[in-house]
């Protein structure tokens, strides 16, 4: 992790880590499933071809 | 929506793979699907070396491709992320750094020149800091593209079909290696059936942590929390903005903050807040809610008319943690989209 940015959770910024006011905490509740949905298929679909020792689906 | 676009692409496999896609509702996408923004993320917000960064920078790509091949209605907004104060400014100009340096997301910052001529209803008393590439997109519309690009290449809808139990087929040294057999129970007749399956994908939205608890030991039961975001629509002509805003989340908060976002006829609408609830099924705007939505949408847009604020929809995010576990410092909850450990032949997304 770089110097000055913790991710500590999921997505909006907005407060400094207790324990470290060097770090970026990132919080929030987003989620990018919508925009992601496509390559998180292809992701799953890539999971599945490693799975299977190259073998194509 | 993910399960859809995942099914479609086992589907379209070069060994043309039967593909079954599992919904217990009557059509798909009507849980979080189709109860959100819609709109499409930059990856401005998920730190370096993230699934979510990852994923989404290389998504929003292939979405934006996917609708305009497919003719589904979309648009490249651009978005404002304003500040009203010095503390909202230093957390944008570190979002600017980390996007320049670290993820490679555009971002620009707006002189106030160009944002009083630009948005002159829009507050931004430190600055404006400007995601081009952020979109939106009809939900609705997407679906049907995958649904029908699914069913083209052989694969299959089950609608009704709620799975009511999973048992992995092989020897307990390795479960699952010899396919997995499901229990489907008809939601209409209450007739239950058997299927068995190659392999499985857990892409249950709301219901990800009961399909998952289906198959796993006690010890390794999990759980998932419900963030309900409740949305105003909005329907005074004035104020009129011609982008999305958003305000720099507030310390301590659990969302992006209440967000004024378009639709593609350009309507306004506000929201989702973030009201953590046991019950994912309640989806009745929480109308005690107004006011804080108000005031949070006055900080950016002091000239709306609270007569033209009308109650729209909620929806539930599922979420792997509580914002209150990751003020802790508990730890990121990024995708979880594996091959589950101990098993074959299932993937897992929660």
């Amino acid at each position: 992790m770089k110097a000055g940015l913790t991710v500590s959770n999921s997505h909006a910024l907005g407060a400094r880590e207790s324990t470290n006011s060097s770090c970026y905490v990132v919080l929030g509740i987003e989620s990018p499933g919508l925009t992601s949905s496509i390559a998180i298929a292809e992701y799953v679909r890539d999971l599945f071809y490693r799975s299977r020792g190259g073998q194509e689906i | 929506m993910v399960g859809l676009a995942t099914a479609r692409a086992l589907a379209q496999g070069r060994s043309n793979p039967a593909t079954l896609l599992l919904e217990r509702h009557g059509s798909v996408g009507t849980e979080t699907s189709s109860r959100n923004s819609e709109v499409i993320h930059a990856g401005l917000y998920y730190g370096p070396g993230t699934l979510k960064t990852r994923l989404c920078i290389s998504g929003k790509e292939k979405l934006y491709d996917f609708c305009a091949a497919h003719g589904v209605s979309h648009a490249k907004t651009g978005k404002w992320i304003v500040a009203q104060d010095e503390a909202e400014r230093e957390a944008l100009e570190r979002l600017h750094t980390v996007c320049r340096d670290e993820i490679g997301v555009p971002t620009r910052w707006v002189g106030a020149k160009e944002a009083r001529n630009e948005e002159p209803s829009v507050r931004a008393a430190a600055g404006v800091l400007e995601s081009p590439t952020t979109g939106i997109v009809d939900s609705h519309g997407l679906m049907v593209a995958l649904q029908g690009e699914l069913e083209e290449a052989g694969g299959v809808v089950a609608v009704n079909s709620t799975v009511t139990a999973i048992e992995p087929i092989g020897g307990a040294s390795r479960p699952g290696s010899g396919g997995w057999r499901l229990t489907v129970r008809d939601s209409i007749t209450g007739q239950s059936s058997t299927i068995e399956a190659e392999t499985i994908v857990n892409s249950a939205g709301l219901n990800a942590a009961e399909v998952h608890n289906m198959i796993v030991p006690a010890e390794r039961q999990t759980r998932l929390y419900y963030a309900k975001g409740n949305y105003l629509s909005y329907s005074a002509s004035s104020p009129k903005v011609k982008r999305l805003v958003y305000p720099v989340a507030l310390p301590g908060a659990g969302g992006l903050g209440t967000h004024l976002t378009l639709d593609l006829a350009g309507r306004i609408r506000f929201g989702p807040d973030v009201e953590w609830v046991d019950d994912p099924s309640n989806l009745t705007v929480n109308t005690e809610r107004f006011s804080d939505m108000l005031a949070a949408v006055r900080r950016y847009l002091p000239g709306i008319e609270e007569s033209a604020l009308n109650e729209d929809y909620a929806g539930i995010r599922p979420k792997l943690g509580k914002a209150g576990a990751v003020n802790a410092g508990k730890g990121f909850f990024d995708f979880h989209i594996k091959i589950e450990d101990g098993y074959e032949g299932w993937v897992n997304r929660k």
